[in-house]
């Protein structure tokens, strides 16, 4: 049989059209470690944008037109972070809630940071040391094999600050949205994958 | 291989569950239930048909039909939802319409609620029932029908809903327990630890 007629028997395969993410397949999380798709805790986020600068220095020859040598610069991780408004103290309570869910909030991973566990200097500024992004779609599938594995790409940030809490409000009726700045010291991108596990707690059951 | 079984609308009860009370709606003529997934199709470079897709929000829309009465049906619903006892009818809020207060609430404005529509027919081999649990409906328009020509006037209630789930069993004669849908499973329990601490003072 050749690979074409075979090929939506792999799983893998079947799900190739599926690899596409949108709004609807971002979580993001704050704590846990990086590369492990839905450790940490989940977060209520609505909006997130950043953008990883690193500087590059060309250093020119007096006698040539093209770059001798590039030098690296300096390298921070700038984003913005919203939320459909609901506390005022959501964000600053993190220190307080890490508490109670110290488990969930505290960073495991492997990456060196200030702190292990959320830490809040006052209304302005808020420390968290591993925020991850995980892609993952959950799609409306059973596959026969219980085994069935998909691709999680996720982008972990460290030494998260974040300032601000902006709020932005419109007459018509969309959420307020609540809008973070922050700086990360570090971005690591890292893709796992993750174990299709569909158990349905809405399957109806039935009792004696 | 046993034969498909049809449901009509005779072997169907629609029930409301809001606030810990659950009533049924047996004064519904009709019902309409959509659901809609906004999903993209992905092309490369090169290529001409899509390469993928992508999953966008899901709503859950539709209409619930009402013959018209003194007081606005849902109107009654939500202002008797509190003293609403276990299955108690629709019909029930309706007969003693005139000896209260006349209602003045808008539904559209109302917190959502749930409804749930258990199906069966009495022509099976073995006993089953279908049921469709709709949570997070919301009122969002309400439309009031009369018609010179027509027997009936309407109120028509369009709702959104968040999460549906179409679930059939055979019970052989055992209970079913219905769970409410909540559709996303990773949500977040943040919210709730800093909100039930403000709570508790």
């Amino acid at each position: 049989m050749s690979e074409t007629e075979n090929t939506d028997q792999s799983f893998e395969n079947f799900m190739a059209g599926s690899n596409y993410f949108s709004s609807t397949s971002v979580n993001i999380y704050i704590g846990g470690s990086e590369g492990i798709c839905g450790s940490g805790e989940k977060m209520d986020f609505s909006y997130i944008q950043f953008a990883p600068q690193q500087s590059v220095v060309p250093v020119y020859n007096i006698f040539g037109t093209l770059p001798s040598l590039m030098l690296r610069g300096n390298s921070i991780v700038r984003g913005v972070i919203g939320l459909n408004f609901q506390l005022a103290t959501y964000m600053t309570n993190i220190e307080e809630v890490s508490k109670y869910k110290e488990v969930e909030l505290r960073y495991t991973g492997n990456i060196s940071t200030k702190y292990d566990s959320p830490k809040v200097y006052d209304d302005y500024l808020i420390y968290v040391p591993h925020m991850r992004i995980d892609f993952i779609n959950e799609l409306a599938l059973k596959p026969k094999d219980s085994e069935a594995r998909v691709v999680v790409p996720t982008i972990s940030m460290f030494d998260v600050y974040f300032s601000g809490g902006v709020i932005s409000v419109a007459p018509d009726g969309s959420p307020v949205q609540d809008v973070y700045q922050y700086m990360a010291r570090r971005q690591i991108r890292k893709d796992v994958f993750t174990t299709i596990n569909y158990e349905d707690a809405m399957e109806v059951q039935t009792s004696e | 291989m046993l034969d498909p079984i049809v449901i009509t609308p005779a072997d169907s009860i629609v029930y409301a569950k809001m606030f810990g009370a659950t009533v049924i709606l047996d004064t519904i003529m009709a019902m309409t239930i959509s659901t809609d997934a906004d999903v993209k199709p992905v092309w490369n470079l090169g290529s001409k048909s899509p390469d993928g897709y992508t999953f966008g929000p899901s709503i859950i829309a539709g209409t619930i039909v009402f013959p018209k009465t003194m007081s606005l049906p849902f109107d009654e619903l939500l202002i008797h939802s509190g003293s609403f006892p276990y299955v108690h009818k629709m019909s029930d809020a309706r007969f003693d319409e005139f000896f209260k207060d006349p209602v003045e609430l808008k539904p559209e404005y109302a917190p959502p609620f749930s409804i749930v529509i258990l199906s069966t027919s009495e022509v099976m081999r073995k006993p089953a029932i279908n049921y469709k649990y709709i949570s997070g409906v919301k009122i969002v328009n309400v439309d009031e029908q009369m018609d010179q020509s027509s027997m009936t006037s309407v109120v028509v209630y369009k709702y959104t809903a968040s999460n549906i789930k179409n679930k059939h069993s055979m019970t052989n004669g055992r209970s079913i327990s219905l769970i409410e849908p909540t559709g996303n499973k990773m949500k977040s329990s943040y919210f709730n630890t800093i909100y039930n601490k403000i709570m508790a003072g």
